[in-house]
This record gives structure tokens, C-alpha cells and sequence, in this order.
């Protein structure tokens, strides 16, 4: 995409909260995130990262199963950590992720729909931008901004309709 | 088989020692009489920082947050939750119904929401740690770049200045100067030719903010600073980021481009006639180009050394002309200030400090990590309930905020609220938002050597009071910590931190002194400890220490010697042993492998 001009950019938008609020990124319905700070990969975030690619690849999930990276999320005494979406499940953020656990992610969540022991830290804070949000603190985070949000939101599909 | 509901049960040590084990085996149980193990999972978890309303239980997916919970409340969170689908209430951290309804309420009168019972909010690091920094279409469907759009085609210059100066947003880098009233006068400066600056090298100790908000959303920076161009009028910026910041620098690239590709930076902007290019230049890591007038002279391609103010950068600045600059946690705060509003945006925080702080909270501390805080969050709520306390149980000493140019803050002032004002008035500052905890294991004098010796190394040297006075003091502070302090000492470092303090050229000298002054008030009587009597309390200054072996105790069994690296522990089997003292380096090994307490230090 090159240069774009203001309707465009609103299109754009829409169109990439659409596809988070379907809950698929990539077409895909799992996601994997992996926090990808300095603290992060001080603590070995590359190697979890490697090793549940390899495990996703072996358990043949690669074409559900996002892997992405992200920054810090602020718990670096637990990093690496490593932020799991999926159906079925509620949202949950691992923490202390070193390698050696990315066959337990694998087998034990993605494919054992169960949550890991020990590993689960709470999200820090409420998410305050409401449309991309996921997990159950979002209720609260986008009713607390249908307000505010209300103008962006109207303008963008006042411009959307323009477009049409 | 798919589970309906997680039980997740705090397993932090502060809700262990109150008996979270014993609720999570009694859930499991429950979950077993109860006929229930297929339906619900019960998982032990890391520490929630709520430690003071431990232990915590939350039950997903309903987000049920119970506090203070019993081990004899499981059956009744297994037969209400799990199987009618209640909450039990009365044990509900917000045990008011309608959550929802007060939370609309806010949103109704464009106010924040903060009734979470997570005392963090976070608005800098609000993509932090969730979206992909090197994406642009992330930052984007997370209400990127909207609050440019809304500059852009909706608002003067001057709306946006106003609506800067009603959110009262304040400099983050920590002298907490008007964000709205520095783009003011730079806007109001003669002159076609106008900078923004954004200064993200951030030197200060254990301060690591700046980094994990460009390594996490580079987007949020460069939305805000084209904002900024467009309000002052500049077309270009510069981003001066230290080199030894290579992930942020790379994630911050590849924003940057990302940002040209879309038309967000550049020549005509969305189509709307405004022009801003942004650039990143190198900082070596001197200390001194923190400062925004050696920052300009490192940016222009000289010796990075602060000039006497004024005149200030909104008139004089970069290439002598009108110039924003502004650290990378205020420019990150912009963009939402301008889209959510200054009536949201104040309705966070303190009347005089609105929105919130980031900490880097390291040190003693259990949880360490990078906190956001509204203003107004006690420095006891930080590190007893978020930072979950002081790590082996140890006892809480201080807690140094603002790095080498802030003090040290005492167990008796924890409870005031966070503001630029009040960490003033309580000798020390806000600072860039560094905060290191620390306990009884540390001594006061060495903490104040640490930080002298970092501002000598960092000194510019331009100005005598900073170059001489940082020398001197760290020369007394040293031999303080060896045993050769003399009775007049403690008031040559007063004398000396005082004349510093009026008399330097920058605020690097003119605050180099603040800890070691605040120390000295808080901590007299442990300075004059290691004069008088070569005594360190903390056990941390080596010099003062002395390991010896209490006959009585010991049985001769040599394993201490064994351990000694420099081999100056001696005796026979089964004899009493002794410590040359004059060979004793002070490592310690030899009280850590003595199973009978028989090796003491004083």
C-alpha cells in the first residue's frame, strides 16, 4: 500500500478492526504472542519463540496458529512472557517462558485445552482503547471508551459511507 | 472435553504464606465431590501484585476477582459459580453491582474509568506488549494515527494547544514543564524555520521507561511529533536516541518507514498540505546529553555540553531556532490527550500532575518491572501491592527516585501521593521515573558513592562547581566506605553538595548532590557510623567488615577452608579455627558454608 489519503486510511482502519474483532489475524485463530522487548529477549524470548514454532510445526498447527511478537508488557522479573488467544479459552499471559516450557504450551494448551500451572500472570492494567481489545477486561475497557471513541468512530463511517 | 470455567489461584508468596495452597487443593476437591472435574480447571498461578488483599482467586472466563478468600470458600465458589453460573458476591473484590453501569457513567461525562482493581492505567504503554511494534497496521486498528487525522483536518494549531494546556499534560522527562505552554512559544517564536526534538536518551540508572515504549510502540512517538510539527510549525524532527538502544533504534526505523510508505510522514500529509520528515540520530550515551541544551549541541554535530538558559529552545534551540523538545514519554501521552480529550485526560491523576507515570521499578523489590501509575498512586502502593514487597522478606530502607539527581524517599513519607510537587518537598524529585528499592542490606554511604562516581564519570566538566565539586565529594564518600572519614567530613559534603547545587551551569551538577544530602538527613546516624567507628550496619561497605569464628561454635571440620579462595582460614581437625585478618578479602564464602553459625560478621 502506498501513500494514502485521509478516506483511505479510515477504510484501512476499519477494515483491520473488523478482522481483530472476528478474532482471526492473518486468517488465523490462535495466536501466539510473544513478548519481544530487550528484557525479553535477555531472558531467552528468541529461543521460546523458536522452540514453539518448532512444536506448533510438529503438531501440525501451523496453518491455525499465529506467532507473533510484541514489546514489553512490563512483568520483566517473569519474562519471557507469552500472551495465548484462543477459542475456548479465556486469554491468558504466561510468564517465566523459557524454552524448555514451549512443549508444555503446545501440548497442554493449543492442543490439551488446558491452562498451564504456575505460569499465568495477570494482565496489568485494563486495556483503555475499547476495538481491539481482547479478553474478558475488554467489556469494561470498551464500554469506558464508547464515549470517548464515539466521535472517531462516527466521522470514520461517515467517511466509509462517502467512499461508497 | 473443553472446560467451562478456570479457577485461577494466586500462588505468590505473599498469598501462599496465607494459605492459597490449601484453597487450591480444597477447589480440587470440591471440584471432585462436587462432580464437577470436567467442567472446571483449577490452576495454580504467579503473583497477581494484590498481595494486601490476598490471598486472590479469579475465576475465568467471567473475570470474577475475589479477594481475601478462605480455604473453606471453595465449596461455595465451586456450587454458585461453576455450577448455577453466580458470583459470590461477598467475596467479590467490587462488590457493587453494576460495574458496567459506572463505568458507561464516566465514559458519558468523558471521564477515565479507574475503578479497576488493578492500580495500574496505562496510557504511554497502552500497546505495549500488545501489538506488533513492527506493524504499522496494528498501532493503526488500535486508534493509531487517528488523533493525527483529528489535528490534521479538524483542529487549528491553537485548538491544539489549548486543548494541550486543559489537560495540564506536564514534561515526563521530569521537570514537569507545560507540554501545551512549550509548544505555545515555539509556535509563537518569529521565524519560518522551527525543530521538534524528541529526547529519549535516557541515562539515568535502572531507567529503562524510553526503551520498552519505543521498543513496544515506536508509532505513538511519531504520531504525537508530527502532531507537534504541525502545531508549531516545523517541518522536521529528530528523534535522539542513544546507541546503546540498538533494538529500539532498528524497531523505531522500520516505524519511521513504515509511517513514510502510508503518507503519515513526508511531504502533504493525508492529502492535508502539512509537511514533517523525522530522522533518528545517534547519542553516544554521554549522561549530560540528556540535557536538552547539550542534547542540541550533540545534534548539531558538536561536543555535547549544556549552554546557560535563556535563551530557552522554544525561542533559540536547535541551529538557533524555535525548537519543541520533549521527552519520549510526554510525546507518547499526546496522542491520546488530543483524541480522549483534556477532560479525560485530567479526570486521571492529581489536580496539579494529571495522567500518569511510568516507573522502571527495580532493586529489592519482588516484582520488578515497568509500572504506569495515575498520579496520585502512594510510593507505597507501588512497591507493596504492585511491586509485592521487598524480595526474602527483608525490611524496606528507601526507595531512590529520580536516579542520580533525586534523593532517597523513607518508610515514613511511602504514603504520600505521587506528584512533581510532593517527591519535592520530600527532598527528592520525579525524574525521569526511575525508582530502585532498597533494604537493610544497603548502606546509605555506598548507595551515595555510586551515584557521585556515576556523575564524575558523566561531569562535562564545562563548569568548575560540577567538574571539582563530584571529585571532591566522591573522594570524601570513598573514604568513608574505607574506614579513613574524618569528624569535619560530614559537613564538607554539605557545604560542597550546597555550593554545587547553586552553582552549576546545568541541572547535571545542580542536582548531583541530592542523594548524598538526602541521605545524610534521612541517614545521619549511619554515615556518622562509618567515621566514629569504621562501622558499616548494612555489612555492604568490604573495607569496614570483619569475618571472625566463634571458637566456641566451631568443631574443626575445615570446610570453610576448603572454601576460602585466598586460603587464609587455618587450624587442625577438630580444633577451633582462625581467620587471618590481614589476608581476608571479605567475600563471605566462609559464613555461607558454615552449617553451625559459627562464622560472624560485624
Amino acid at each position: 500500500m502506498g501513500k494514502m489519503t485521509l478516506t483511505q486510511l479510515r477504510k484501512h482502519r476499519e477494515q483491520k478492526q473488523d478482522d481483530v474483532a472476528r478474532g482471526k489475524v492473518e486468517g488465523k485463530a490462535i495466536q501466539v504472542i510473544i513478548g519481544m522487548g530487550t528484557c525479553g529477549i535477555a531472558a531467552g524470548a528468541r529461543k521460546t519463540y523458536d522452540e514453539i514454532l518448532r512444536h506448533v510445526e510438529e503438531h501440525g498447527l501451523a496453518s491455525q496458529v499465529l506467532i507473533r511478537q510484541t514489546g514489553c508488557m512490563g512483568l520483566c522479573t517473569v519474562e519471557p512472557t507469552v500472551e495465548v488467544v484462543m477459542p475456548g479459552l479465556p486469554s491468558v499471559i504466561y510468564g517465566k517462558m523459557t524454552a524448555d516450557s514451549a512443549k508444555d504450551l503446545v501440548l497442554k494448551h493449543l492442543v490439551g485445552k488446558r491452562l498451564l500451572n504456575n505460569h499465568i500472570f495477570d494482565r496489568p492494567a485494563v486495556d483503555i482503547i475499547g476495538a481491539a481489545s481482547h479478553g474478558g477486561a475488554a467489556s469494561v475497557g470498551a464500554t469506558s471508551n464508547s464515549g470517548a471513541a464515539s466521535v472517531g468512530a462516527t466521522s470514520n463511517s461517515a467517511a466509509a459511507k462517502g467512499n461508497d | 472435553m473443553a472446560y467451562k470455567n478456570f479457577i485461577l489461584v494466586c500462588g505468590g508468596t505473599g498469598c501462599e504464606s496465607c494459605r492459597s495452597e490449601e484453597i487450591y487443593k480444597n477447589l480440587m476437591m470440591e471440584a471432585e465431590i462436587q462432580g464437577l472435574k470436567e467442567e472446571v480447571q483449577v490452576v495454580r498461578t504467579g503473583c497477581f501484585g494484590f498481595c494486601e488483599k490476598g490471598p486472590i482467586v479469579k475465576v475465568l472466563p467471567q473475570e470474577s476477582f475475589y479477594v481475601e478468600v478462605k480455604p473453606e470458600d471453595a465449596r461455595e465458589i465451586i456450587a454458585e459459580q461453576v455450577v448455577k453460573g453466580r458470583e459470590v458476591k461477598r467475596l467479590l473484590y467490587d462488590k457493587g453491582d453494576g460495574a458496567a453501569a459506572a463505568a458507561a457513567a464516566a465514559a458519558a461525562e468523558g471521564k477515565a474509568d479507574l475503578r479497576s482493581y488493578q492500580k495500574q492505567y496505562r496510557i504511554v504503554l497502552r500497546n505495549c506488549g500488545v501489538i506488533d511494534p513492527e506493524n504499522i497496521d496494528e498501532y493503526i486498528a488500535r486508534e493509531g494515527y487517528e488523533a493525527l487525522e483529528k489535528a490534521l483536518f479538524e483542529m487549528k494549531s491553537a485548538d491544539v494547544i489549548a486543548e494541550l494546556k486543559a489537560s495540564g499534560l506536564r514534561g515526563r522527562g521530569g521537570a514537569g514543564f507545560p507540554t501545551g505552554m512549550k509548544w505555545e512559544f515555539t509556535r509563537a517564536a518569529p521565524g519560518t524555520v522551527k525543530y521538534v526534538i524528541c529526547n529519549a536518551d535516557e541515562g539515568d540508572p535502572g531507567a529503562y521507561m524510553d526503551r520498552a515504549t519505543i521498543e513496544g510502540d515506536p508509532h505513538s512517538v511519531i504520531e504525537a511529533m508530527a502532531i507537534c510539527g504541525y502545531t508549531v510549525g516545523a517541518t522536521k524532527g529528530y528523534v535522539y536516541i542513544r546507541a546503546e538502544y540498538p533494538l529500539a533504534i532498528e524497531r523505531l526505523r522500520i516505524a519511521i518507514r513504515q509511517a513514510e510508505e502510508y503518507g503519515l510522514l513526508g511531504k502533504d500529509i493525508l492529502g492535508s498540505g502539512v509537511d514533517f520528515d523525522l530522522e533518528i540520530r545517534l547519542g553516544a550515551g554521554a549522561f549530560v546529553c540528556g540535557e536538552e541544551t547539550a542534547l542540541m549541541r550533540s545534534l548539531e554535530g558538536n561536543r555535547g555540553m549544556p549552554v546557560p538558559k535563556p535563551p530557552f529552545p522554544a525561542t533559540s534551540g536547535l541551529w538557533k531556532k524555535p525548537t519543541v523538545i520533549n521527552n519520549v514519554e510526554t510525546f507518547a501521552n499526546v496522542p491520546m490527550v488530543i483524541l480522549r480529550g483534556s477532560k479525560w485526560f485530567t479526570s486521571i491523576g492529581t489536580e496539579k500532575s494529571p495522567g500518569t507515570k511510568v516507573f522502571a521499578l527495580t532493586g529489592k523489590i519482588n516484582n520488578s518491572g515497568l509500572v504506569e501509575v495515575p498520579m496520585g498512586t502512594t510510593l507505597r502502593e507501588i512497591i507493596f501491592d504492585i511491586g509485592g514487597g521487598i524480595r526474602n522478606n527483608r525490611k524496606f530502607k528507601g526507595v531512590q527516585t529520580g536516579g542520580p539527581s533525586g534523593g532517597i524517599i523513607v518508610e515514613k513519607d511511602l504514603d504520600a501521593p505521587i506528584s512533581y510537587e510532593s517527591l519535592t518537598a520530600l527532598g527528592s524529585m520525579m525524574g525521569s521515573g526511575g525508582m530502585i528499592v532498597m533494604d537493610e542490606d544497603d548502606c546509605v554511604v555506598d548507595v551515595s558513592k555510586f551515584y557521585m562516581e556515576f556523575c564524575v564519570d558523566e561531569s562535562c566538566g564545562k563548569c568548575a562547581p560540577c567538574r571539582i565539586g563530584t571529585n571532591q565529594m566522591h573522594s570524601i564518600l570513598d573514604r568513608m566506605t574505607k574506614g579513613s572519614g574524618e569528624p569535619s567530613d560530614l559537613a564538607k559534603l554539605e557545604k560542597i553538595g550546597q555550593a554545587m547545587t547553586k552553582a552549576s551551569l546545568c541541572m547535571l551538577g545542580g542536582s548531583a548532590a541530592n542523594p548524598t544530602l538526602s541521605t545524610i538527613r534521612h541517614f545521619r546516624e549511619e554515615y556518622e557510623e562509618h567515621i566514629r567507628d569504621h562501622k558499616c550496619r548494612a555489612g555492604s561497605c568490604k573495607t569496614l567488615l570483619r569475618f571472625s569464628i566463634i571458637p566456641e561454635k566451631c568443631i574443626g571440620c575445615g570446610l570453610c577452608a576448603k572454601r576460602c579462595p585466598v586460603q587464609c582460614i587455618a587450624g587442625e581437625k577438630k580444633v577451633a579455627h582462625v581467620i587471618d585478618q590481614a589476608k581476608c578479602i571479605k567475600c563471605g564464602e566462609c559464613q555461607k558454608s558454615c552449617k553451625f553459625g559459627a562464622v560472624v560478621k560485624s
